[in-house]
Order: C-alpha cells, then sequence, then structure tokens
C-alpha cells in the first residue's frame, strides 16, 4: 500500500470519528437543553460529561479499525487496476524508419509513381515500425494508389 | 503396321480418358475485379488470364500488417493496409488457388476480406 493510500485511510478514519462525536455531542446539546412542560426554567446548565467518553473512544477506535481493514482488503484491487506500464522508448533508428516511410510515400507521391527503388526503400522501413506505425504506412500507400495519386510501376506488388 | 494402330489407339483412349477426368467437377474461371472500394478474384485466374495486367494478392509483414492489392484487365489498380487481427488471420490462408474478396475504405483501409479455398478455383488443366 501506498504512503498516499494509508494517508487517504487515516484522513477517512479522522473524518468518520469527528462525525460520530459530532453526532454525540449534538445528541447531549438536545438532551441539555430539553424543557419538560410546566418546569420552572432554570438555568441552564449544560453537562461537562453527558457522553460515556469511554464508550466514545471505543467506538472511534472500532471505526478506524474498521477503515483500515477495509483499505487493506481493497489494496491488492487497487494495485492490479493500476495503469498500463508506458510503451518502451522508442530507438533513433525506430525513429528514423517512421520518418523514412512517411518521406518516401510523400516523394513518390509528388512524383507520381510508385517505383521498385520506393517499394524497396519501405521494405527497408517497415521492419522497425511498430504495429501501428505499419498499419499507418501501408493505408497511407493504399489511399495514394487508390487515389490515382501514385502509378505502380513495381514489377511484383506494391509491398 | 499392326504396332502403329495399337499405338495410336491406346494414345486416343488416354487422351480420352484425360479429358473426362479434368472436366470433372464444378470450375470457375474468373477475371479480377475491381471496384471503388473492393476488388475480389483468385489467384490462379488472374495469372492464366488472357489480360497482361490481371494481379491480385496480399502481402503481410511480420511486425503485424498486410497489404492486399489488385489489377484488372482495364489497369485500374486498388489496395488497401490492414493491422487488424481477424484480417491477418484470414490473409494468412491465402494459397495458389485461393478466391481473395477484399473491402476497403476511403482511408486505405482493408474494413473486409474474405478468402475461400475451394475447388472451384482449380484449374481445369493442369
Amino acid at each position: 500500500m501506498t504512503s498516499q493510500r494509508i494517508g487517504l485511510v487515516l484522513v477517512g478514519a479522522l473524518g468518520l470519528a469527528i462525525g460520530v462525536l459530532g453526532t454525540k455531542l449534538a445528541s447531549s446539546d438536545v438532551r441539555a437543553n430539553h424543557v419538560a412542560p410546566g418546569a420552572e426554567e432554570a438555568p441552564v446548565v449544560v453537562s461537562q460529561s453527558p457522553v460515556d467518553s469511554s464508550l466514545l473512544r471505543a467506538e472511534i477506535a472500532g471505526a478506524v479499525r474498521s477503515e483500515v481493514r477495509r483499505a487493506l482488503v481493497e489494496a491488492p484491487t487497487r494495485a492490479a487496476e493500476a495503469p498500463p506500464a508506458l510503451p518502451p522508448e522508442r530507438t533513433a533508428e525506430q525513429e528514423a524508419a517512421r520518418v523514412r516511410s512517411a518521406e518516401v510515400i510523400e516523394s513518390a507521391v509528388r512524383a507520381g509513381r510508385w517505383t521498385d527503388a520506393d517499394r524497396h526503400a519501405l521494405l527497408t522501413a517497415l521492419p522497425h515500425l511498430t504495429r501501428e506505425e505499419t498499419e499507418q504506412t501501408l493505408r497511407a500507400l493504399a489511399r495514394a494508389i487508390n487515389a490515382g495519386e501514385l502509378e505502380v510501376t513495381t514489377l511484383r506488388g506494391p509491398i | 503396321m499392326k504396332t502403329s494402330i495399337g499405338i495410336a489407339l491406346a494414345a486416343v483412349c488416354a487422351l480420352a480418358i484425360y479429358s473426362s477426368r479434368a472436366a470433372a467437377g464444378a470450375n470457375l474461371t474468373d477475371a479480377v475485379h475491381v471496384g471503388e472500394a473492393g476488388f475480389s478474384g483468385s489467384l490462379e485466374d488472374a495469372r492464366i488470364a488472357a489480360s497482361s495486367t490481371d494481379v491480385i494478392g496480399c502481402t503481410t509483414v511480420s511486425n503485424g500488417g498486410a497489404f492486399c492489392f489488385a489489377v484488372d484487365a482495364g489497369g485500374n489498380y486498388k489496395s488497401c493496409g490492414t493491422s487488424v487481427a481477424e484480417h491477418l488471420e484470414v490473409i494468412r490462408t491465402i494459397g495458389a488457388v485461393s478466391y481473395i474478396n477484399v473491402a476497403f475504405d476511403a482511408q486505405g483501409a482493408c474494413t473486409y476480406v474474405n478468402v475461400e479455398n475451394s475447388s472451384y478455383s482449380l484449374l481445369s488443366e493442369p
């Protein structure tokens, strides 16, 4: 469990304790201010100890124990819900391949032709791309071919 | 003379038997079709098509992508890319006699891939 989690639990327990204490005090105020009908109005004396303090302490301790126990039970679940690890840092080679693959397609579109040299250049870059980058690259090439921006002149397929 | 006649008869019989075997079963020969949102065709039919431009196929790459393409008799070239696992699984089943049907969107993404591997695509003559 993290220190942050422990802190949250303690704050929660403290809040609960304050809540219980507040309820008890409010209850004692009501009792202290209650005057029976017909009785002479006597000076209001608030009892300094209308509540059994040992009972209150026990209630607070119980609430804290319950809160801590609940937090401990939930801790493994929270750990399992931890955010996924960040993707591994990309190497300069991977980034260069991504840039290169985009450049190959852009350059070919400017020339209006997809040649064997372009195919070879893209095939050289593809192995360094992630799955997502690979799809983006293949789609970009396909979109350009389908739009008639590229005349395919390769001996084999475009890839 | 008798020997020559015998050889000739044997040859005729062999040809007749061969022809009847080759013609057995249903067979389809179809050109590659290319449309604005899809293409289809058989690899083997494309290879023997009268048109020299008919081509259809898919390329897969090991880092999780595939590129499918086709050219019809009119030279219309369409293609699409995908990394969808289900597409890749289907594309990997493509063989020499497969019939492929692919749909794609305006962004060049394959949206549907269908591969038929059946005797329909087998040539009537080896």
